[in-house]
């Protein structure tokens, strides 16, 4: 099966029309696999006339600040403002 | 974070009015259930304009205005002005507070009333009037949990 595909630069994937479609400007004809997955569009690049599944790695985890315990203590101080904030207003009630 | 402060303020602010409201119609029981809006013992501050009842938290304690008084003309806190501040129990278990002697009158325990001993205990009067509690007295307590 032949479908029409466009690909950036590096040949990865941008656009593909579905068997009997064009993509228009810049298509190329191109030999797809069985089981392409069209929501995978950037998982394929087109390699001598044909797609062939080839996954971008997996986005890596976005680093937190600190360790756990740096996060916990940064937790642990922030209800401890709100605690301390609601104290705040218990006192201005009884003043 | 600055618009959660004074979110939490405000609501600090409108529980402790809510409880100031009515505080003067509400059981012991029912002042510890609402603690947290019940503001801290302040040693510095005028307590003469406040009215007899009004509650203050201290060592883990909520206690009731006796004698309205400057407390910054006071040596001591609550727990040592026994004839200012009036100690408050509770009969819900699940609140009850550490143990505390009476002084005279001041401060017994009601049937009913709780409290939690150092293991964790917690004790529940059979009788009016105590002033001992379960160690020396079993007899007049039950295990409330």
């Amino acid at each position: 099966m032949t479908s029409y595909i466009k690909t950036d630069e590096t040949g990865r994937l941008t656009a593909w029309a579905a068997p009997g479609f064009r993509c228009g400007d810049g298509e190329v004809e191109a030999v797809m696999p069985e089981d392409f997955d069209p929501g995978r569009l950037s998982d394929y690049v087109y390699q001598g006339g044909a797609v062939v599944l080839d996954p971008l790695p997996a986005p890596e985890e976005p680093e937190r600040p600190g360790n756990t315990e740096q996060r916990l203590a940064a937790v642990e101080a922030e209800l401890a403002a709100y605690k301390a904030a609601y104290e705040e207003g218990v006192r201005e009630a009884w003043a | 974070m600055g618009v959660m402060i004074d979110i939490f303020r405000s609501l600090g602010l409108s529980d402790g009015q809510a409880l100031r409201a009515e505080a003067a119609s509400l059981t012991d029981t029912q002042l510890i259930e609402r603690e947290r809006c019940i503001p801290a013992f302040d040693p510095a501050k005028d307590y003469t304009g406040l009215p007899v009842g009004t509650p203050v938290q201290d060592g883990g304690q909520v206690w009731k205005l006796l004698q309205p008084h400057n407390a910054a003309h006071y040596e001591g806190r609550p727990a040592d002005l026994r004839a200012l501040w009036g100690l408050c129990h509770t009969k819900n278990p699940a609140r009850a507070k550490p143990w505390m002697d009476a002084l005279g009158t001041s401060g017994m325990y009601m049937a009913g009333e709780c409290y939690r001993a150092d293991d964790g205990t917690v004790y529940r009067a059979l009788q009016d009037n105590l002033v001992h509690g379960a160690a020396a007295l079993p007899s007049a307590w039950e295990v409330a949990e």
